[in-house]
């Protein structure tokens, strides 16, 4: 008989304690969805890893570079973006979401219509770059170049690697793959050529002087360093006027030509095409490729030995080099005209360094 | 006005108003949420697109715009150029909305850039109309290249912006999609929750409510069919139901008491009657025995009184006197219906019948009397004390040869009235006292000292108990054998007038 007493009270509680679960329950979901939506919503930040809504940014710098797909310029625009972010700077690399693909020169003419407070750009020795840089300039905008330099222009700072060096550097490489050379002629019975044929690839449409001090730089060592062999240096024009073009003057070079015994890269595409090419037409081990960065393509090609070895440039150094530069110019009024990155040599020796580093950053 | 005062503390109608109060407001509760999260949902997806539709709505002013400059360019219209000032001031309001701070959002850095290249646009538009009205063609048409190409810019960046926005507005809404419809889950799971849970307890209160009625009806039936004899209904609330399950309880327990009451007194009335009844059938039993014994009374009277008439004339004194005892003594039998007599007559008989006796038997029996005449009126039954004395000397002192003796007394005590037949006989052992008191007497017993009315003791005693009402209304004395007998007689004084 006592079961079924429900007394007012009891019920009333009853009913609030309905309620109130109902209550908690609707907000519960309420929380979760403005959560969700607030998730979806920063969906568009670009590195979510470091949480950039969270700073408070004074300026914002753009840098510019038509390669920026390659993980050169993502290195480089990666030292630059952490860099500004510890800066209050907000560095972002053009062009990354527009639905057309300009050119650098393009870029900037939008870079100094938007009116930004910076541009990091990959520049050339070209007329229509140098004057860009100059109108920038004239904006009140500050140019950094990074990498490739336009030294007539009134950019305030050149980052980039130390180009007469890097030759060198190469130089280095190509005497001791002509004493290697030496070693395995006296060791075969078969007496083969004594000129070590030496091709480096230069791009032929961008008046760069970089390539001229690399150029100088490995005839200097070269020519400086006795060697039994006679090294035979050239060049080959690869066509870099559009997109495609590179790849395809490269295996021109690997089709008409005598394959060269070294083929020096001053570029991470050329490399690419390089490696790719030496593979496709089965001649790996007949050349050997002096590469330049440390993609990881790149430093599988040297771990599989169709790669001799290769330049790696600190991207990371570069980037940074390239906010600070600004920045400073922006507080004194001027900053040093040249910023060099560490340079390293990658050859077999140390090559599993780099790749179970690479492995980690990318795991 | 005494309801009034006691209003129960939780009436019917509070009870039933909470149950439906809060019926409601649960169910309010769950709908407000219901449509403040469609709101919500309705909201944000609106949102989703809301950039998108402003995106294009810029895309259309600045190719407003530009259309317009080319037109006055090409045709140096006044109208064109009307219509460019009003698409300039249009697409100028459309980019002050823009996002114009150095934000970490990709998305708001290219407003930032849109607002800033339109600026450029606009001031370069401004340039080339003025050196169209300058004349000034080489300036004009370069001008118009640059605008041209800042125009293709911003269009890229525009469509660029509005393609990234679609794009993860997309995946907003896809997200927003998915979260719709677990609310719709929710929603159902809630309000099916919310329907049930309160389903269930408005009809465990109404049952709560209506379950006393139910039984109340039940318990009302019952009576309604006659039967009194139900349980006492447990009051459990404080309600109206409460009050009438309580009126209704004491309604039966008087009801009940009531026909006890008129059970009873029926039972007693019945009682009475029978009593009546039982009376008068012994004393019509009596008489008949008597009368079976006796030839004509009245006959045997009328002669007697002829015998008295004789002796009379005859001058024969004694003679007249025994046969004037006779008839007196068989007239008292003959009297017509009194079934209650006085004492005295009782008495009177007694003297008679002695004297026969004494006639009879020469003078053998001595009687005694000690008699209180106050208390001479009394009333009771008829032919008790001859029947007694009838056997106190037929059993007591018949063969005493003279020595035997009877004493009468009436005296009283408290409210009693004593009447003491007693003699010197023989005597009684306890256990035929006990015998005659009890009735047990067998017919041979009882046959054997009968005198010559017949009466039996028993018959004395049952109608002397019926009279009274008390079964210690007879008592018989007896010290032993041979040391007499004393019955005695108790009578309630006054009390008996009335019947």
């Amino acid at each position: 008989m006592k079961k079924k007493r429900i007394s007012t009270r009891n019920l009333v509680l009853v009913y609030s304690v309905m309620i109130l679960i109902v209550a908690v329950i609707f907000v519960s979901v309420a929380l979760y969805f403005s959560r969700t939506i607030r998730a979806a919503r920063h969906a568009g930040d670009t590195y979510s890893a470091v949480s950039s809504s969270d700073v408070n940014f004074s300026k914002y710098y753009v840098m510019i570079s038509s390669d920026r797909e390659l993980d050169f310029w993502k290195s480089v625009y990666k030292g630059a973006y952490e860099e500004g972010i510890k800066k209050g700077v907000c560095v972002e690399m053009m062009g990354e979401n527009l639905s057309e693909d300009y050119s650098n020169t393009e870029l900037m003419e939008i870079a100094i219509a938007s009116r930004v407070d910076g541009i990091i750009v990959h520049a050339d020795e070209s007329m229509e770059m140098r004057n860009l840089i100059n109108e920038a300039v004239y904006e009140g905008i500050p140019v950094v170049t990074v990498y490739g330099d336009s030294a007539n222009s009134l950019r305030c700072c050149y980052v980039g690697v130390g180009s007469y060096n890097l030759g060198r550097e190469y130089g280095k490489q190509i005497v001791k793959i002509a004493r290697e050379y030496e070693l395995s002629n006296t060791t075969a019975s078969t007496h083969m050529n004594d000129t070590l044929k030496v091709v480096a690839l230069v791009n032929s449409y961008s008046d760069n002087s970089n390539q001229s001090l690399v150029w100088s730089g490995i005839q200097n060592v070269v020519s400086t360093e006795n060697t039994e062999i006679q090294i035979e240096l050239s060049q080959a024009y690869v066509d870099n006027r559009n997109t495609f073009t590179t790849e395809e003057s490269i295996r021109d070079i690997f089709r008409s030509q005598e394959t060269p015994d070294v083929v020096v890269c001053l570029n991470e595409t050329d490399t690419n095409c390089v490696y790719q090419s030496l593979v496709d037409y089965n001649k790996v081990g007949k050349s050997a490729i002096l590469g330049y960065y440390d993609s990881e393509s790149i430093l599988k090609g040297i771990s599989r030995s169709v790669i001799y070895s290769t330049i790696s440039v600190d991207t990371y150094q570069m980037g940074v080099y390239c906010v600070d530069a600004i920045k400073e110019y922006e507080e004194y009024g001027y900053t040093s005209q040249y910023m060099l990155a560490d340079v390293t040599l990658i050859d077999k020796s140390n090559v599993s360094d780099y790749l179970s580093e690479n492995e980690e950053v990318t795991e | 006005m005494r309801e009034k005062s006691t209003k129960p503390a939780n009436s019917l109608q509070l009870k039933l108003s909470i149950i439906f109060i809060m019926a409601s407001i649960l169910i309010f509760i769950v709908n407000a949420m219901l449509i403040f999260g469609i709101n919500t949902m309705t909201r944000e997806m609106d949102a989703v697109y809301r950039d998108n539709l402003k995106l294009n709505e810029l895309a259309e002013a600045l190719a407003d715009v530009q259309n317009n400059m080319t037109d006055y360019l090409n045709t140096k219209t006044s109208d064109s150029l009307e219509r460019y000032y009003k698409s300039e001031q249009d697409y100028y309001k459309l980019v002050y909305e823009l996002n114009n701070s150095v934000t970490g959002d990709t998305y708001d850095l290219m407003e930032k850039n849109i607002r800033n290249m339109s600026n450029e646009y606009i001031q370069t538009t401004g340039y080339a109309i003025e050196a169209k009205r300058g004349r000034n063609v080489e300036r004009y048409s370069a001008e118009f290249d640059k605008a041209s190409r800042l125009y293709n810019y911003i269009n890229t960046y525009i469509n660029s912006l509005n393609n990234e926005r679609f794009k993860s507005n997309s995946s907003n809404f896809s997200e927003l999609l998915s979260a719709f419809r677990f609310f719709e889950t929710i929603s159902i799971v809630m309000m099916v929750a919310a329907l049930l849970g309160s389903s269930v307890f408005v009809i465990g209160f109404t049952s709560s409510i209506i379950d006393p009625i139910r039984k109340l009806a039940k318990s009302a039936d019952e009576v309604a069919k006659g039967n009194f004899e139900i349980e006492t209904l447990e009051i459990r609330t404080n309600d109206e139901i409460g009050v009438v399950t309580k009126a209704f309880n004491k309604m039966v327990a008087s009801i009940r008491e009531y026909i006890e009451q008129i059970k009873e007194n029926m039972e007693h009335e019945r009682k009475m009657q029978e009593k009546e009844l039982r009376i008068e059938s012994t004393l019509k039993e009596a008489q008949l025995k008597y009368l079976q014994t006796q030839i004509n009374p009245h006959f045997l009277f009328n002669t007697l009184n002829a015998g008295a008439q004789l002796a009379m004339m005859e001058e024969a004194e004694k003679t007249y006197d025994y046969i004037q005892n006779t008839a007196e003594f068989f007239r008292y039998n003959v009297r017509e219906g009194n079934t209650t007599v006085k004492l005295a007559d009782e008495i009177s008989l007694i003297d008679h019948y002695i004297y026969i006796l004494n006639v009879r038997f020469s003078g053998d029996i001595k009687y005694e009397k000690d008699i209180d005449e106050s208390l001479t009126d009394i009333l009771m039954p008829s032919m008790i004390l001859q029947p007694i004395v009838e056997n106190s000397i037929n059993h007591g002192i018949k063969e005493m040869e003279g020595r035997g003796k009877i004493t009468l007394r009436v005296y009283s005590e408290d409210d009693n009235v004593f009447i003491s037949v007693k003699d010197n006989g023989i005597g009684m052992t306890q256990e035929t006292i006990d015998k005659v008191l009890s009735g047990e007497l067998t017919e041979e017993e009882k046959a054997a000292p009968v005198g010559a009315h017949g009466i039996g003791m028993d018959n004395v005693i049952k109608r002397l108990r019926l009279f009274t009402d008390r079964e210690d209304s007879v008592s018989i004395v007896s010290e032993g054998e041979g040391k007499g007998t004393e019955v005695i007689i108790k009578l309630t004084n006054g009390g008996s007038e009335n019947v």
